[in-house]
């Protein structure tokens, strides 16, 4: 697998999408891979949605503060980052690429995950303890299918995976590394634009069943307070389409398809607003929703 | 000459009930807009490319809200309005 990153042939599926994948920065190849232990590797043959490459910077950056840059189609839209920072620039970049251009989809700025074939929908601000809580979830067995993109299909109203590495920052790191420590987390990078980042590793089964739909349930909208008592309030399906519209990645790209898809989703579900202190409060209320109103 | 109101010009609308709300899609500006019962009433009584005075509107209301249109009529001129600013409804000479 070194091998292929290095010679640029690299090809994975990451949900809906095929990438071909190139570095030449070896600290990034070893996260990478233990990040995506469990992925199917493609054909190097096959025909990719997005050609990237996390390369070290030439010239005398290799020597003098190395850097590295993401080139997408030969092209570099971001400005260089440190050389141990390859890994979130990598995933940050990805999610661009995605938000950019992926338009057969309506995109949701939103965690998405799932037990016992019901969705949960955590559409959120930046934050708003949306990451915190999906990866808490996740290591009390729920499936992930996105830290980032609730990726609705048109066609049929579901939620498309794309399970990849979470970013955990700043206080919610020792958090969630007390709280499902059997999770597999990445290394520290520290002092990056969004400040001390460490990465949940998607789990395997989250990887190997991203080819799995999942059917919309709830929308839950998170809001980290500290110190709050637990507030988990049912909320008018009109004001939870306020909130998707304007929490949507492509809401105005997706036309008349989008706003169908969007009355859709609102309808099938049941939305409330989730404003917790307590990560394990958090937790607990929506595993009693899902207990109590899952179908 | 009396004016009366139509849909924007060249305007097709998506309407869908959510809530106690009617979500709105104009295809003319991609904007979404939320409308309570009387402002959804009134763009469901033009929708099909009629052109109505408020007077007419006033009355399509009463029909289905059971009560005399001289008492719909203030709010149907308001909602008309409204609905105008949002470049969902326009007026026409007729």
């Amino acid at each position: 697998m070194s091998r292929r990153l290095r010679e640029q042939r690299l090809c994975f599926a990451t949900g809906p999408f095929k990438v071909r994948l190139g570095s030449d920065v070896d600290s990034f190849s070893a996260t990478w891979q233990r990040s995506y232990a469990s992925l199917d590797v493609l054909p190097a043959e096959e025909i990719c949605h997005f050609r990237i490459a996390v390369e070290r910077q030439r010239g005398a950056r290799r020597w003098y503060r190395p850097q590295v840059v993401f080139r997408i189609e030969g092209l570099t839209p971001f400005d260089p980052y440190p050389l141990d920072h390859a890994f979130p620039m990598f995933e940050w970049g990805l999610n661009w690429c995605i938000a950019m251009s992926a338009h057969d989809y309506l995109m949701l700025h939103s965690a998405v995950v799932e037990r016992d074939g019901c969705a949960v929908a955590l559409p959120a601000q930046p934050g708003s303890g949306k990451s915190t809580l999906c990866a808490a979830l996740v290591g009390r067995g729920w499936r992930l299918l996105s830290d980032e993109f609730g990726i609705l299909r048109h066609a049929d109203g579901s939620f498309l995976p794309l399970p990849r590495a979470a970013p955990l920052k700043n206080a919610s790191i020792p958090l969630l590394q007390n709280f499902a420590p059997h999770l597999g987390f990445g290394p520290r990078y520290a002092k990056t634009r969004k400040g001390d980042v460490v990465h949940m590793f998607p789990p395997g089964d989250s990887l190997q069943r991203q080819a799995d739909p999942a059917r919309p349930r709830f929308i839950v909208f998170p809001r980290y307070e500290p110190d709050a008592v637990l507030q988990l309030h049912a909320q008018p399906p009109e004001v939870a389409m306020t909130r998707l519209v304007n929490n949507s990645f492509n809401y105005r790209v997706s036309g008349a398809q989008g706003f169908r898809s969007l009355c859709g989703l609102v309808r099938e579900c049941e939305s409330y607003q989730l404003i917790n202190g307590d990560l394990s409060e958090a937790v607990a209320a929506l595993e009693s929703l899902l207990q109590e109103r899952g179908r | 000459m009396m004016h009366g109101w139509q849909l924007t010009s060249h305007d097709t609308l998506i309407l869908e009930e959510i809530g106690d709300c009617v979500a709105v899609y104009s295809n003319a500006t991609g904007e979404t807009h939320l409308l309570d019962a009387l402002p959804a009433e009134v763009l469901s009584c033009l929708s099909s490319g009629a052109c109505l005075t408020h007077l007419e509107l006033a009355v399509a209301v009463a029909a289905v809200a059971d009560e005399p249109w001289e008492n719909w009529l203030p709010q149907v001129c308001n909602v008309l309005e409204r609905l105008a600013s949002m470049q969902l409804v326009e007026r026409f000479e007729r």
